[in-house]
């Protein structure tokens, strides 16, 4: 993997011998998966790898579309660990993370939440969109989490959590519905404020997703999420056409034969409802997507 | 039918002040993006759109370009100068416009592949529609044949097939001297030295009192006063109805500065925040077009370290020599401030009825609201407590779903703020405002939701926020909305953040700003000696002795700062916040009691999310209508 190769050698060392020390139980190998696309940026890159080797777990904070879940995913891949995702949201609560009653053969059996199957598997906890969690799910993870490394299920086991168990935090302060940390579960990880995108990332992460295209035409494509970007930045738009699935989505049916800017108008200009926030998005889409251009412009 | 009349009137009025103000934010956002600095503050033309759309949209992005490349303001002094020295600006601002875009375009094209389709448009449709213009005279004959040109690449005519070339000469240039040096041959040769006397148009344009040299040292210092730009405003004060013009300035003695602060402190009381605070909170928020401001966070006169005044107790009948906030409790502030409580407090005693039952009808909606939210959610999963009544399904059918699960909402989710403009304008209704924000604050406290209420105004220098409730205040507290009365002008955009920010403390998931306003950000800007008053009487910012380094933020921080807080700028300023705000993840309701001529205004600062409320005795219905829509949504 490219971005491996760049990151220093005493670190590249002791992954290696993370790696030959703890192997993956059979159960969990199917969840040990290639991230659908490399984490571009070596110094967070080299951050996380060594709070990760220190037994830390690791919050990644950032804004939209700073590659917070890649670089977990990457993580999980560089350190070969089995992944476990968990996404909160309003339904999240300490049963469904630890596992709760269930019928298994006809028999009530505990069925086992991503936390524990974390815990039992080695595996890394990617907790998504934590500061949506709500208080019974966030007490979970305290003692999770701290130096107790354990989980105490009501009604079964207390377990230890396997030694090459890790938790990878993402938050994104600003979206609706999010709230702050409480002091208590941020102390328990190593903070990463993840940088935004160069335009050299992104038309990396566009060629990954969406290979084949030429590389000025990507340019262009990510000189337009970045102007959105900064516009939002500004408060003169909403986050909402600020949207890298949607450029990525753009840039598939591009591939597919559709016109460029009928491709964007679908996947970034019609994400904002308010016709004057169209307006200024569609005035920048025009000096970067000419009209004239096919698909055949973009792709080879 | 004349009424019928006047309101339709009124009404085109509206949306085409709407509309003039939706093309203006959009043609700046374009100059902003192609530039990369969000600083730029360009003059832009929103008659040009109307009539030719795609050349208005290319100027707005050649400009932005220049900025982006090249060194504008530069190229605008020396365009000033040379005004001022006698060149015509009707020839000398076309040929400056032709050589900007020769230099930035190909280097514009290379970065957004968009921009040749863009300017191949514009110039066809200047062609097409602005033929008047391009044939009167022989410099438009000349822009028409720069435009032809690098349309086809044809030859033009040969007088001017020479400028043309010398004008596309520069598309390499990487100075903005070289760029200036263009536009000086160009003009010197074509206008001073070749056609300025033979060409067609001359006529006209010295008859409307162009090119006359002798005018020059008769006009002097004053004449500066009148240039024209392609990068700064300077010119354009008189063209836009005096918007950017002197409106709202006012000059102040330095002496008189430094009382400002006493003033505010007797006037609306001592500041609840130590002096570190005070400072840490204004170096966060008093940024941009708010630098050099100060914010004043004040419990009011009657309030403060001290001993408070219980609600109804006759100040006579206290004992009071000074009040909490450190003010004589004989002073004639503090009598006022006394009085407009009783006043306030006598109208809500006459009106006692009705708005108790408004209250508890309020808060019933909002509890009814969180009574749904609370109840426990209950449904059917395959693990969870154990569902003895659906045992039987066990081996018989495939129903796996044998458990419930419980989910139960957290209730203590929602904070809500109550921002009111204070200022003058609600001089004459604010025993009203003071009744329907105290129902309001009696309903969300009776439904336990937290909460504050804040009323803003501005003095001088100073936005005071003043503070009648904080969230975590008991009901008691809401009594002090009393106190509440109109003053001085109003910085809406500075009050949205500093309440904001308040609100972003907060621990609860959901955030909701209300804002009651008038639609009409208007505050009196105070120059201190910064600015100097010219002959004319009209006051401009003092020239620096040191030439200011170009695009230097620190410079451009300080004039947006002095830039009067008024119409147009102002209500940009507070929709800018209003949708930043908004991506941090508040939910802001604009609330709007004001003259239905500031509607547009109001509609742009706030989008879809305001309601018009013709009298303010609606407020506390369409604050609790709009409050249980989000407990019932969330």
């Amino acid at each position: 993997m490219e971005i491996y190769e760049t990151m220093n050698e005493t670190l590249k060392k002791r992954l290696e011998s993370f790696k030959a020390d703890y192997s993956v139980d059979g159960a969990a190998a199917a969840r040990v998966t290639r991230p659908t696309m490399p984490f571009y940026g070596t110094e967070t890159l080299e951050m996380a790898v060594s709070a990760l080797l220190d037994g830390e777990n690791l919050l990644l904070c950032g804004d939209k579309a700073t590659g917070k879940n890649i670089l977990a995913e990457n993580l999980a891949w560089m350190f070969g660990r089995p992944v476990y995702n968990m996404s909160f949201h309003v339904n999240t609560d300490s049963s469904t993370l630890i596992g709760t009653d269930t019928f298994i053969n006809n028999e009530v059996k505990l069925r086992r939440g991503p936390v524990y199957q974390c815990a039992v598997y080695g595996g890394f906890g990617i907790l998504d969109e934590i500061n949506m969690a709500k208080s019974d799910a966030v007490s979970v993870l305290h003692a999770t989490l701290d130096y107790r490394r354990m989980i105490d299920v009501p009604g079964y086991d207390r377990i230890d959590l396997h030694p090459a168990a890790r938790f990878i935090g993402t938050m994104n302060y600003g979206y609706a519905g999010t709230k702050e940390l409480n002091e208590a579960l941020v102390s328990r990880f190593m903070v990463i404020k993840m940088p935004t995108l160069s335009q050299d990332h992104l038309t990396k992460i566009f060629n990954s997703a969406v290979p084949g295209a030429k590389l000025a035409s990507l340019e262009q494509f990510a000189g337009l999420f970045l102007d959105l970007q900064a516009k939002a930045k500004n408060g003169e738009i909403s986050t909402k056409p600020v949207d890298l699935r949607g450029m990525i989505g753009s840039l598939k049916l591009i591939k597919g034969g559709l016109n460029p800017r009928s491709a964007v108008t679908m996947g970034v200009t019609n994400k904002c409802f308010d016709n004057f926030e169209q307006g200024i998005v569609e005035d920048i889409v025009m000096t970067r997507i000419p009209k004239a251009w096919g698909s055949g412009d973009v792709f080879e | 039918m004349k009424e019928e009349g006047k309101v339709k009137e009124s009404r085109d009025g509206q949306i085409r002040e709407f509309n003039r103000q939706a093309v203006a934010r959009r043609l700046r956002n374009l100059i902003w993006t192609v530039s990369g600095d969000y600083g730029l503050d360009l003059p832009v033309d929103t008659a040009a759109f109307r009539a030719l759309p795609c050349t208005a949209l290319y100027d707005a992005v050649r400009r932005g370009a220049f900025c982006h490349f090249f060194d504008g303001p530069a190229l605008d002094r020396y365009l000033r100068k040379k005004v001022l020295n006698g060149a015509e600006p009707t020839v000398l601002y076309p040929i400056a416009l032709m050589c900007v875009d020769s230099a930035v375009w190909k280097k514009l094209s290379g970065e957004r592949n968009g921009v040749p389709e863009v300017r191949e448009d514009a110039f066809k449709e200047t062609l097409e529609k602005d033929q008047m213009r391009l044939t009167h005279t022989n410099w438009g004959e000349l822009e028409a044949s720069y435009l032809r040109f690098c349309l086809t690449g044809e030859s033009q005519a040969d007088w001017a097939q020479g400028y043309v070339d010398q004008i596309c000469s520069i598309r390499d240039a990487e100075t903005t001297g070289q760029v200036i040096d263009c536009v000086d041959q160009v003009y010197e040769q074509a206008y001073e030295k070749g056609f300025a006397d033979w060409f067609k148009g001359l006529e006209q344009m010295t008859e409307a009192g162009g090119r006359n040299d002798d005018k020059e040292s008769e006009q002097g210092g004053e004449e500066e006063e009148q240039t024209v730009g392609l990068f700064s405003w300077e010119s354009q004060e008189d063209e836009e109805d005096g918007q950017k013009g002197d409106q709202g300035l006012v000059v102040l003695e330095d002496e008189a500065m430094a009382k400002i602060r006493d003033y505010v402190e007797n006037t609306y009381g001592k500041s609840y925040l130590e002096p570190v605070e005070q400072r840490r909170v204004e170096s966060r928020l008093c940024r941009g077009t708010h630098s050099e401001r100060h914010l004043h966070f004040t419990e009011g006169l009657l309030h403060g370290e001290g001993k408070e005044i219980p609600v109804g107790e006759d100040i006579r009948d206290s004992d009071l020599t000074e009040t909490g906030a450190g003010v004589p409790a004989d002073s004639f502030k503090y009598q006022f401030a006394w009085q407009v409580r009783e006043e306030n407090l006598r109208v809500y005693k006459e009106h006692e009825l009705v708005t108790r039952q408004n209250i508890r009808s309020l808060a019933e909606v909002l509890l009814r609201g969180l009574f749904v939210r609370q109840e426990p959610e209950t449904f059917a999963s395959e693990y969870g407590t154990i569902c003895v009544n659906k045992l039987w399904n066990l081996g018989r059918t495939r129903n796996r779903k044998l458990f419930t699960r419980k989910y139960i909402q957290e209730t203590d989710q929602f904070a809500v703020e109550v921002l009111i403009d204070s200022s003058g304008s609600q001089q004459t209704r604010q025993s009203r405002v003071a009744l329907q924000a105290y129902t309001i604050s009696e309903a969300l406290s009776l439904a336990g939701i937290a909460h504050q209420v804040m009323g803003f105004c501005t003095f001088g220098d100073f936005t005071i926020l003043r503070r009648f409730r904080d969230y975590d205040d008991g009901p008691e507290a809401n009594e002090r909305i009393f106190e509440f009365y109109g003053s001085a002008n109003n910085r809406d955009g500075l009050a949205v953040r500093a309440a904001a920010d308040s609100l972003l403390k907060r621990p609860e998931e959901h955030k909701i700003l209300i804002v009651l306003s008038d639609g009409t950000p208007n505050d009196v800007v105070v120059a201190k000696s910064k600015f100097v008053k010219t002959k004319n009487g009209r006051i401009r910012p003092e020239r620096k002795k040191a030439e200011p380094k170009p695009g230097s933020n620190t410079d451009r921080d300080e004039d947006k700062s002095r830039e009067p807080y008024c119409a147009e700028f102002a209500v940009r300023d507070t929709a800018g916040e209003v949708y930043s705000q908004r991506n941090q993840g508040i939910a802001i309701l604009g609330i709007f009691a004001g003259e239905e001529e500031a509607l547009p205004a109001e509609r742009e600062i706030f989008g879809n999310e305001f309601v018009y409320i013709r009298d303010i005795a609606e407020f506390s219905k369409v604050v609790g209508r709009y409050l249980k829509e989000r407990i019932m949504e969330q």
